[in-house]
């Protein structure tokens, strides 16, 4: 069984994953984080974090830059989406949270200290909540992540989305529980239908 | 189509599935919460240094229930404490067969009371013989991982990728990374612990730093660095033996002494009330002093 299976899956998670950008003259240090692409038709989710107040840029792992709407936007859970006018986008595929177990594989894919397209690999940690990072259940993953590497996606060893990165707390990768992520999903394409 | 991928990663958290029916979270102190092994009927085996200087602790174990009881005893120098437990119904540890060897996989699988077992992964990075720790223990062998231990995982299980456990996660030791404390170790000190409460150690009750050894003396000793003593603590075995501040301590029996470690080396529980012989430079000229080794206190132990 050749391993190739395994590098097609990681890229096509590195194809679903976005770099947000803002321009220089809104963020001094012209800063970018992470998202992800959920629907084909230009839906892409990311941190409330990485947005703050600003009107972002989307770039594709191609190249390509769109400006992006931000449809939704939740403090509460540091989600935002996002929408591009553009068709035909590499999704990525939600996977179930509530199903991880503890040392069963992930990969994080994002733009960590500006390298484009990067991806790490390790292992959940434990789902749930985790002391001094507030009541929510937390995807904790043994994974190393960097700034840049928020609103990016983690996914299982199928390249399906677990969670969305968000903050590193003593070491440990947080990230967003999927089926969080989903719900504020169909709520925001909802409002905006 | 299989996915090689999703195999391996199958097997991890079957693994640590595995293990986590036998490992339990120890909380001493409300914010150092840590995990703990079930290593026998009726013992947990945890780290000593995540229990600070409590004397109970709360298990939570894996079926959800819950006792505090007392620890029932401690070893800082192999970083182990063992706590006595009721009957329950968790299992016991099963162990790794054969030896551990570098650039094996390895996990840390520890147990957190909000969200239950917890996992990390990396490499077994070094397998040596038996290692002096900084604390004065003794390993039966050096086990350093390059996996991570987040402060709550300290205590748990280090497993093989067949849920087998090598030894009790530590960050005690080492800045570069995690440690296992081998099983043979945990064996010897859980015996050791049951029916002291404490590991015996030799105790000289001086304090000593490296100093280079006068150069008349150097080709005679066959060494250049010694151990000047800077402190003799009243009523020791150094002050009855005679010894005194500024005396340069060289050997002990046949044992070179040009580090710390070369002390303790000799200071095993089976030299306490052993007679030797201190060979030190006192004034430029070599002596013998003989000196009978006492024993650490272990009062002191816990007040480290």
């Amino acid at each position: 069984m050749p391993l190739n299976t395994h590098s097609d899956r990681i890229e096509q998670l590195r194809h679903c994953t976005v770099r947000i950008l803002f321009a220089p003259a809104v963020n001094a240090r012209g800063g970018s984080g992470s998202g992800v692409i959920t629907e084909s038709t230009g839906w892409i989710v990311t941190n409330a974090h990485v947005i703050q107040n600003n009107q972002p840029m989307v770039e594709l792992h191609d190249g390509r830059r769109f400006p992006a709407r931000v449809v939704a936007f939740a403090r509460r859970h540091d989600l935002a989406l996002l929408k591009i006018d553009t068709l035909g986008l590499p999704a990525a595929e939600l996977g179930d949270s509530s199903r991880l177990r503890p040392g069963e594989m992930v990969i994080a894919a994002g733009n960590p200290l500006g390298f484009t397209g990067a991806v790490s690999t390790g292992v959940v940690h434990t789902v749930g909540p985790l002391r001094g990072a507030g009541p929510n259940n937390w995807v904790q993953a043994d994974v190393r992540l960097a700034p840049g590497n928020s609103g990016g996606p983690l996914a299982d060893a199928l390249g399906r989305v677990i969670g969305i990165n968000t903050m590193v707390a003593r070491g440990l990768a947080l990230a967003i529980p999927s089926n969080v992520v989903r719900d504020f999903l169909r709520a925001g394409v909802r409002k905006a239908a | 189509m299989p996915n090689p991928l999703l195999e391996v990663s199958d097997q991890l958290a079957a693994a640590v599935e595995a293990a986590g029916r036998y490992v339990v979270s120890v909380i001493a102190h409300p914010r150092l919460p840590a995990s703990g092994v079930q290593w026998r009927e009726g013992i947990i085996v945890t780290t000593s240094h995540t229990l600070k200087h409590q004397t109970s602790a709360e298990i939570a174990f894996p079926d959800g229930t819950r006792q505090t009881v007392s620890v029932a005893g401690r070893d800082p120098g192999t970083d182990l404490a063992v706590l006595r437990v009721e009957a329950g119904t968790t299992p016991v540890a099963t162990r790794a067969a054969g030896p551990v060897r570098a650039g094996e996989l390895s996990l840390v699988v520890g147990r957190s009371i909000r969200s239950g077992v917890t996992a990390s992964m990396g490499l077994i990075s070094a397998v040596s013989g038996a290692w002096r720790t900084w604390q004065g223990g003794s390993l039966d062998r050096l086990i350093q991982l390059d996996t991570a231990i987040y402060p709550a995982s300290n205590g748990g299980a280090v497993i093989d990728v067949s849920g087998n456990i090598i030894g009790i996660a530590t960050a005690e030791f080492s800045r570069l990374g995690g440690m296992a404390i081998p099983n043979a170790t945990v064996d010897r000190v859980v015996e050791t612990l049951l029916s002291n409460g404490y590991v015996p150690r030799g105790y000289l009750g001086v304090g000593m730093q490296p100093v280079a050894i006068p150069r008349s003396l150097r080709d005679q000793l066959a060494t250049d660095t010694a151990l000047i003593l800077l402190t003799v603590e009243a009523g020791s075995a150094a002050e009855k033996a005679g010894l005194m501040v500024g005396d340069i301590l060289v050997a002990i029996d046949e044992v070179k002494i040009g580090d710390p470690r070369d002390v303790q080396s000799v200071l095993g529980a089976d030299s306490i009330g052993k007679q030797v012989t201190a060979h030190v430079i006192r004034g430029g000229a070599l002596l013998e002093v003989p000196l009978v080794i006492g024993e650490r206190q272990e009062a002191a132990e816990q007040c480290r």
